[in-house]
């Protein structure tokens, strides 16, 4: 395979010819731990308001209950919407993802 | 700067952090040029380096420590620089281009390129090989790396990696010898 005086046996030709930009490898290091480590988790912005929507859930359930007793104790009150606003409070409980816990924790 | 050794106590002792800044300084110089030895711009370097400290991270807990740990860093850069010049080569085949003349377009403007002459062809030359020479060839060429290393890091038996080496050298030896 090889020749005598063979070009590849030139000193020069294991000499490194590349180099980096000047300062690179002053800062790399931080920078590529920092790509390299997993960002510290960060709550979900659903998760971070789960308290406000707990507690919004659970001032339209006391309303809900409030009026419908309201309604069921007043003589002569229009009963119409009654289903229609119980059924608008818990599909809003639902649609946040409120959980039972969280309600009965805001009414504590 | 730690050695090796020094690393891979960190990880044992469950100070993975410190296990891989250690890697960091100790490899980053190394890896980033061997990256640039296949031929690929600093930008590209700089962007293949952080996917392995990426891929250092995730796996550092599996690493068995059954072969060397600069030979396991070289298997994870070995992968993503042929991943790497895969999507190059499809790139520049979408562009018209063979991947060889970018490839040659990077060395001739790069302004960190500092070597002679010959040098420069030598490079080139490198840049006409296939992926399996082209790794024996600098894994074996510049690194002086046993077969029995460059084995563990390409996945290639002994044998096969001696034969890719013939073909690398003496292609190479005609190319440079052809043109000096």
């Amino acid at each position: 395979m090889r020749k005598e005086n063979n070009i590849l046996d030139r000193p020069e030709m294991k000499a490194n010819p590349f180099t980096a930009p000047e300062g690179y490898f002053e800062d790399l290091g931080e920078r590529m731990v920092a790509a390299a480590l997993p960002e510290e988790p960060k709550a979900a912005p659903a998760r971070r308001l789960a308290p406000y929507f707990a507690y919004a859930a659970s001032l339209v359930f006391l309303a809900v209950i409030g009026t419908f007793l309201l309604r069921t104790f007043t003589p002569g009150y229009d009963r119409t919407d009654e289903a229609l606003a119980y059924n608008d409070a818990v599909e809003y409980l639902i649609f946040t993802g409120t959980s039972l816990e969280e309600i009965s924790s805001t009414m504590e | 700067m730690k050695t090796d050794r020094e690393i891979l106590e960190l990880r044992a002792l469950g100070k993975k952090e410190e296990a891989l800044r250690a890697i960091v300084e100790s490899y980053s110089e190394r890896l980033y040029f061997l990256i640039r030895r296949f031929g690929l711009p600093h930008d590209d370097a700089d962007d293949i380096l952080q996917d392995i400290y990426i891929k250092v991270w995730s796996s550092l807990d599996s690493f068995r420590g059954d072969s060397g740990l600069y030979t396991w860093l070289y298997r994870i850069a070995n992968n993503e620089v042929l991943s790497n010049l895969r999507k190059a080569r499809v790139k520049a085949f979408l562009g018209g281009e063979r991947l060889e003349n970018r490839l040659n377009n990077v060395i001739d403007e790069d302004p960190g390129f500092n070597g002679t002459k010959l040098q420069r062809e030598l490079q080139k030359a490198i840049n006409t090989l296939p992926p399996k020479q082209k790794q024996v060839f600098i894994f074996r060429y510049f690194d002086e790396l046993p077969y029995e290393d460059i084995s563990r890091i390409t996945g290639t038996s002994v044998g096969s990696l001696k034969a890719s080496y013939h073909h690398a050298y003496t292609k190479i030896c005609e190319i440079l010898e052809n043109n000096f």
